[in-house]
Parts: C-alpha cells; sequence; structure tokens
C-alpha cells in the first residue's frame, strides 16, 4: 500500500511497520520504567542505585549536584524576579529586557561563587578528587518480590504483542487493519 | 599550654586589589575559645580563608605545630574543621547523612568507623532520625545544626566557626550555645567569627576585635574587652542609640543581646 501526498510517495511495508512497533513498545517500556523507577524512589538512592551499576562516579556526583541545588538556583532566580516586579511598574517595556540580561548575569556570578565555596567546603573536609560513599543497601524479599512481579509484566506486555503481530502475519490479514 | 595557632604578620589583598588582611598577628592555646569580633567587612572571614588555605596571603601561619604550606597543608585540614557561614555552601550532598559522612571517608575510615562517627556527630547537634531527610527541606536552625555535623564527624582538634549564630531565632541560638558549650568542655579548640557580643559574652574566653582597618586592636580576656565601651563603639560594635522607657528618654551605647537596669 503506498501513500501520496503532493509529489511525496510513501511505501508502507511489512518492515516498515515491524521497525515502527519494535520503536513504540521499546520507548514506552522504557517510559514505562522510568516512571515506575523515580516514582517508588527517593532521588538520593535512585543515585546510590546508579552508583552501583558502576555508573561512573563523576556522573552520578554531577547529577547528586544538580538534584541539590537547582532548588537553591530556582529560588535564586525567583528572588531576583520578585525584587524586580516590586520596582517595575509597567513602563519603558525594552528596559524590561536590559533588566533581564543584568538579572541573568547577577545569577552566572552567583553560582560560580557558590561553586567556588562548596569546593572549599570540599577540600576542607579533605576532599582530594576521590569521590567516595559508604553502600549499605540490602536486598529484601519484598524487592525480589517487586522485581518478579516488574519482569512478569514485561514479559507479558512483550509476548502479547509479537503474538499479536505474528497472528496477524500468520492469517494474512493487513496490519492496519489489526491495529 | 601549648599555642596551637601562631599567626603573625598576615597580609593578604583580593585579586581585584582591596585589601583583605593587614599584618594580622595573633595566638591561640589549645582548648580555648577565642571570638573574633568586628564589624562587616572587617576581614574576619577572609582570615578563616587564609587559616585553611583557601586564600593564599603573606606572612607566616603555623596550626598544630606545622607551618600552613602546600606540604603540610593536607595534616593540618585533617586536625582543623571549618564552618562555613551559609550551610547551604556546606551542605552539598543529597541527604544530611552523605554530607556528615563525607569529611570521615575522605579521612580513610572504613564503613562501620564512619557510620559510627557520623552517628555521633549528629546525635551531639540533636539531629538523629535526619539521616535521610534531604538537606534542601531543613529549616535553617536544623541547616546550621547539621553543617556543623559534617566538620564534627572528622573529630577535628581546632573547629573554626563563621558567624555561627547569624540569621537564628532566640531559641535556636540557645541551642547552638549549648553546643558549643559541649565542644568546649571536649577540650576543643574554637575559633568563632561573629559580630554577636551575647554569643561572645556566653562562650569566648578570650576575645580579638577587627578594626575597619582590616587589623586585629585589641585582644583580651572577655570580660575586659567586653567592657571597654569606647573600643566597642568606635569599631561599631555598640552604637549610640536613644530608647524609652515609659517616661524615662535616654541616650546610651546599646548593646544587643544584652539586659541592662535603668
Amino acid at each position: 500500500m503506498s501513500l501520496e501526498i503532493g509529489h511525496w510517495k510513501f511505501d508502507i511495508t511489512y518492515e516498515g511497520v515491524w521497525t515502527f512497533l519494535n520503536i513504540i513498545v521499546k520507548s514506552s517500556l522504557s517510559i514505562f520504567l522510568l516512571v515506575i523507577a523515580t516514582s517508588t524512589t527517593a532521588f538520593p538512592d535512585f543515585l546510590k542505585g546508579l552508583d552501583m551499576l558502576r555508573i561512573p562516579r563523576l556522573l552520578v556526583m554531577l547529577m547528586s549536584f544538580m538534584y541539590r541545588y537547582i532548588f537553591v538556583l530556582i529560588d535564586e532566580a525567583r528572588r531576583l524576579m520578585r525584587a524586580r516586579s516590586l520596582r517595575y511598574f509597567g513602563s519603558r517595556y525594552k528596559e524590561q529586557f536590559r533588566a533581564m540580561g543584568y538579572m541573568i548575569g547577577v545569577l552566572f556570578i552567583r553560582t560560580f561563587e557558590r561553586a567556588e565555596k562548596i569546593y572549599s567546603a570540599m577540600i576542607i573536609r579533605g576532599f582530594s578528587g576521590e569521590i567516595l560513599s559508604v553502600k549499605r543497601f540490602r536486598f529484601s524479599s519484598l524487592d525480589i518480590l517487586f522485581m518478579a512481579g516488574i519482569i512478569m509484566s514485561l514479559i507479558f506486555i512483550v509476548s502479547g504483542v509479537v503474538n499479536k503481530i505474528e497472528h496477524m502475519r500468520v492469517s494474512g490479514a493487513h496490519l492496519w487493519q489489526g491495529l | 599550654m601549648a599555642r596551637i595557632i601562631k599567626v603573625s604578620n598576615l597580609n593578604y589583598r583580593y585579586p581585584d586589589g582591596t585589601t583583605g588582611l593587614k599584618d594580622v598577628s595573633f595566638e591561640v592555646e589549645e582548648g580555648e575559645t577565642m571570638v573574633i569580633i568586628g564589624a562587616n567587612g572587617t576581614g574576619k572571614s577572609t582570615l578563616f580563608m587564609n587559616l585553611t588555605g583557601i586564600l593564599d596571603g603573606d606572612g607566616r601561619i603555623e596550626i598544630m605545630g606545622l607551618l600552613l604550606n602546600k606540604m603540610n597543608l593536607k595534616d593540618i585540614r585533617r586536625g582543623m574543621g571549618m564552618v562555613f557561614q551559609n550551610p547551604d555552601d556546606q551542605l552539598f550532598c543529597p541527604t544530611v547523612m552523605d554530607d556528615v559522612s563525607f569529611g570521615p571517608l575522605n579521612l580513610g575510615l572504613s564503613a562501620d568507623q564512619v557510620t559510627e562517627t557520623s552517628q555521633k556527630a549528629l546525635t551531639l547537634v540533636d539531629l538523629q532520625g535526619y539521616e535521610s531527610r534531604t538537606s534542601y527541606h531543613l529549616s535553617f536552625g536544623e541547616k546550621k545544626r547539621a553543617a556543623i555535623a559534617t566538620i564534627l564527624s572528622m573529630n577535628p582538634r581546632i573547629l573554626l566557626l563563621d558567624e555561627p549564630t547569624g540569621g537564628l531565632d532566640p531559641r535556636s541560638i540557645s541551642k547552638f550555645i549549648n553546643i558549643l558549650y559541649t565542644l568546649k568542655s571536649q577540650g576543643k579548640t574554637l575559633l568563632i567569627v561573629t559580630h554577636d557580643l551575647f554569643l561572645t559574652q556566653e562562650i569566648a574566653d578570650r576575645v580579638l576585635v577587627f578594626s575597619e582597618e582590616k587589623k586585629p586592636v585589641a585582644v583580651g580576656y572577655y570580660k575586659e574587652i567586653l567592657n571597654n565601651y569606647d573600643l566597642l563603639l568606635k569599631n561599631n560594635l555598640v552604637h549610640q542609640h536613644r530608647h524609652r522607657h515609659d517616661e524615662v528618654v535616654h541616650e546610651h551605647e546599646h548593646r544587643h543581646g544584652y539586659i541592662h537596669k535603668h
């Protein structure tokens, strides 16, 4: 079957649809897992998990800093915005772009100086470039149950989709009719 | 008693040319609590940055018998902790426990020892049960206490505290003073930067006064300094003010935190 849009012509093939479904299933499963992981795990635990999965420490550390300071940064930006809006009365609207520029500048400098202070706080406490952590996770029977549940449901979903496609291929039905 | 900190002729100039410290010399005995008072911008925090080797000024600094230089820096930092003024700079990990155990981990302690010293530090600042809390969600007073715990877990001989009571409510201040008392009784050397004369009166053994010329102008037993009104007035630590007690209106030096009779 083919589709014509203007002078473009699209052919819909069995392999094409298979690839399409493949991508859809994979991506929705990934999102599904991500949602489950983030909604059931506190972020610090999530980071520890990544660390245990041998994700490079530097990357994990960066993520933890991001998580720690994003709120501080947002708060700071909000304070700046508030200070501006308290002194802004709605005239000379072009000037506001300049004020916005200053604000971004101030925020950048503050972030930069904070980074320097944090680094000082780290080296005072003996940081020498090596990132260490105490692992204290235990695998309980509840975790095994949870994992079994997740794996089972994944198997059901995948096998369901595969069965459907196989069935349609065998029966010779058009794929788009089956959907 | 042994001199644990010796500073002589320390000068520091910021990269932009402003003078940070001018010819600073003083000594601290082991186990004593030295409070450094001075108005805003007199170089108190800059002094701390120099003592920890973050800023590198001209002069001679000797800590725990070691000359402060690149070679000894690590050993000095093992025995000396500094608590920053802003706890958000001090607490950079996702959870309180991660932060408190950061120092001991870097000291190379085993996992069990790390957990033990961290727990002890948290107990001392009355933050048991806060281990897995996110530092961002703590109140300011709790953050300040968590910040001091991150240093206590390393069990340092010397503690540098930058404005420990700044921004705290009266109840948190008295809680904080109790913590400082405990540390004092453990024989730790405390160096505290503040302009809170109430705290100074409560905790100080000796007081060092910084002037606006970025250098110490007086040092002495705390009662001596705190009773020297002229000195405090001249260095903007007290101010002349007028106030009213029903019918009596009068003017006198005012010391924040003091209860005075009329």
